[in-house]
């Protein structure tokens, strides 16, 4: 497909889905809603990786799980607008691997994920990658990866097109485009298993001690930035809101929170379980590196970046890792 | 596909004082339903436009389909919880959690202790086995290690009392306030006092449940007396928000997540983790 036709089929889809595309401002990009032509325009293909990303599309951020009147809950069907996440890197889809197996029973997450269309933009060996923060997927990644239609750049201005479910390939029949290939999906674990780079962090975590995360507590804010920009974090609360205008009636939401925050530990009475900086610090790699492993033998970080970049006092991960080792070897 | 977040209808049948700010609920599924569960297992109990809370429902004794909790008034569910009365409904989702694992407390000695509103998950372990009559005293040694700040913040007094006459039940009370009458032993002093005052049954499980203080100071004692670390087993509390559904990370604990791991723990499990008290 070329440029001239793919702005087309930008335009087609929009006759269904609300779009959200990286929008190049400055020198970052930003996940934003597409509303015109002018808005199409501006999508940028380069694949550099956007500093917000496509959460809401999978998970609201806030979500109406139940209505209630006359202090009684009222029986769900549960409905969403379509929308479509468009230009998603691999980083972000595998991501949405993590989402599949975490969310596998919940009801809204899967409505969500019938009701969106996923399409991303895959850059392979010599095909002219130049977005920051070089990964190199080999082809066969998009076997591993859960996405409707997968773009990729087969030259200055042309994509090949894949879809990755039947849905992919409804749409892109129906827009009178046949020249796909379609990808069967053979799960999440590449057949090798789980980077040996990450396991190795996985080690470090596990066998860290608590004062080793002192020093980074210390320069920790606790904004929780990193994890509002992270696509693999989920952490949410679940809140009932009373209607101010008539008794007896409101919702039972759930919304996004992040564990770095204050109250996320608190129970009755007032006493926190992550109570310092360091210890929740802590918890944020150990939920990546250590419980996502272990419950669903994948790891918990895509290597997108977008922690270590966002981060206001500098914090990254290599870093991290790098000062577990030398502080573990120093005891 | 199930909603994990839709509950039962269920109706309060009596409410009664328990102490200082606790009051428990007999209550009834609507339908006439049983709870299904393994003792040391939590439901979540929903009040519309108040929210969830996560409470350990026994089963009363002698009486079929017929459940109490214990509340503690400590925030926005809960308080709501404490205007209920007989005859108004709130909604139950559950059981989750792992419960006690029966299996290994078969015949072997059972030594209780709990801290405040821990003897909750104690007591419908005891109430399961009581009304299976599988307590098996003859076979074995039950003790109860009862903390509280006071007298007036005890549970279940007419049922300790009961219990006092099967198995030894041993209580410390911070404030020392312990009226006559009651036919319990009871001393002055936070909960480790009793481990000088007193023989500690050996040879068996340890099971604790209470405020994280308790853990800290009272798994050294139950080591000292003898106790493996395979053999104590600890019910953790947690804020909770999916409760028991593992997605909301609330709950987590170092690799574990409480509400779906635990809430019981051995304490071989969670030595080596760091923000288990
Ligand atoms: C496994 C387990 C068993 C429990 N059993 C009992 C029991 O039998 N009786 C009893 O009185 N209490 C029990 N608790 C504690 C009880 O759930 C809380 O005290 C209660 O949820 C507080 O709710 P609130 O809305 O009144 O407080 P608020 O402080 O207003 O609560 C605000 C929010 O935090 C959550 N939250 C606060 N504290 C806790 C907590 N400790 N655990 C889980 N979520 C919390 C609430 O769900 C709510 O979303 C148990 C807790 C756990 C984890
Ligand atoms: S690099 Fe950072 S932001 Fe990206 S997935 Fe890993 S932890 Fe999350
Ligand atoms: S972005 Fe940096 S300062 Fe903010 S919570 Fe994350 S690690 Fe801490
Ligand atoms: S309460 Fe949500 S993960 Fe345990």
């Amino acid at each position: 497909m070329t440029k001239t036709t793919l702005n087309k089929f930008i335009e087609y889809l929009k006759q269904t889905y609300k779009i959200y595309a990286p929008v190049r401002d400055g020198s970052e990009l930003y996940v934003k809603p597409i509303n015109d032509e002018s808005e199409i325009a501006e999508i940028d293909f380069t694949n550099q990786i956007p500093i917000n990303t496509f959460k809401p599309v999978l998970l609201p951020k806030r979500d109406v799980l139940f209505d209630f009147k006359k202090g009684k809950f009222e029986k769900k069907n549960i409905k969403y607008d379509p929308e479509c996440a468009f230009l998603m890197s691999v980083m972000d889809l595998k991501a949405v691997g993590l989402f599949h197996q975490t969310f596998e029973r919940d009801p809204y997450y899967q409505k969500k994920r019938q009701s969106n269309l996923l399409i991303g933009q895959a850059f392979f060996e010599g095909t002219g990658f130049t977005g920051h923060l070089r990964e190199r997927y080999e082809e066969d990644i998009l076997e591993h990866i859960i996405f409707d239609i997968m773009l990729v750049k087969a030259g200055p201005n042309k994509w090949k097109f894949y879809t990755g479910s039947e849905k992919g390939q409804v749409i892109l029949e129906a827009f009178g485009f046949k020249d796909f290939e379609h990808i069967e999906f053979a799960g999440l674990i590449k057949e090798e298993g789980i980077d040996p780079e990450l396991e190795r962090h996985r080690k470090e975590i596990v066998e860290a001690d608590n004062s080793a995360w002192g020093h980074w507590g210390d320069i920790c804010t606790a904004c929780g930035k990193c994890a509002i920009d992270c696509p693999t974090c989920y952490c949410f609360n679940i809140e009932d809101e009373q209607d101010t205008k008539e008794k007896g009636s409101g919702q039972r939401v759930r919304s996004w929170t992040t564990c770095f925050y204050n109250d996320f530990s608190e129970v009755g009475g007032g006493a926190k379980f992550l109570k310092t900086n360091a210890r929740r610090i802590q918890n944020w790699y150990t939920h990546k590196w250590v419980r996502t492993p272990k419950e669903f033998q994948i790891m918990g970080c895509v290597n997108c970046g977008r922690c270590d970049k966002v981060c206001p006092v500098g914090i990254k991960r290599a870093d991290v890792f790098k000062w577990l080792e030398e502080h573990k070897k120093s005891k | 596909m199930i909603n994990p977040y839709e509950h039962k209808e269920a109706q309060v049948i009596k409410v009664s004082d328990q102490g200082t700010d606790i009051k428990s609920f007999d209550f009834k599924i609507k339908d006439g339903g049983l709870l299904d569960y393994t003792p040391g297992q939590f439901f979540v109990f929903s009040l519309p436009g108040y929210g969830e809370s996560v409470f350990v429902p026994a089963e009363k004794v002698g009486k079929k389909n017929v459940y109490d909790i214990a509340v503690h008034k400590l925030g926005r569910v809960t308080s709501r919880f404490h205007q209920l009365k007989t005859g108004d409904t709130f909604g139950i989702r559950g059981p989750y959690g792992n419960g006690f694992d029966l299996n290994k407390f078969k015949g072997k000695n059972i030594l209780l202790i709990a801290g405040g509103i821990g003897l909750v998950p104690l007591r419908c372990l005891l109430n399961y086995y009581i009304n299976r009559n599988e307590l098996d005293l003859k076979n074995r040694s039950i003790q109860l290690l009862y903390g509280c700040r006071s007298f007036g913040v005890m549970i279940f007094k007419d049922e300790l009392k009961k219990w006092n006459r099967d198995f030894d039940i041993q209580i410390s009370l911070d404030e020392g306030d312990h009226p006559a009458g009651t036919g319990m032993n009871c001393y002055k002093g936070v909960i480790t006092v009793l481990f000088n005052k007193i023989d500690i049954i050996k040879n068996g499980v340890a099971i604790l449940c209470g405020p994280p203080v308790i853990y800290k100071f009272v798994v050294p004692e139950v080591k000292q007396v003898g106790y493996n670390d395979e053999d104590i087993y600890l019910s953790l509390e947690r804020r909770m928000h999916c409760a028991g559904l593992g997605t909301c990370q609330h709950c987590a604990v170092g690799p574990y997540y409480v509400c779906k791991d635990g809430p019981v723990f051995s304490y071989a499990q969670l030595k080596d983790t760091v923000q288990y008290f």
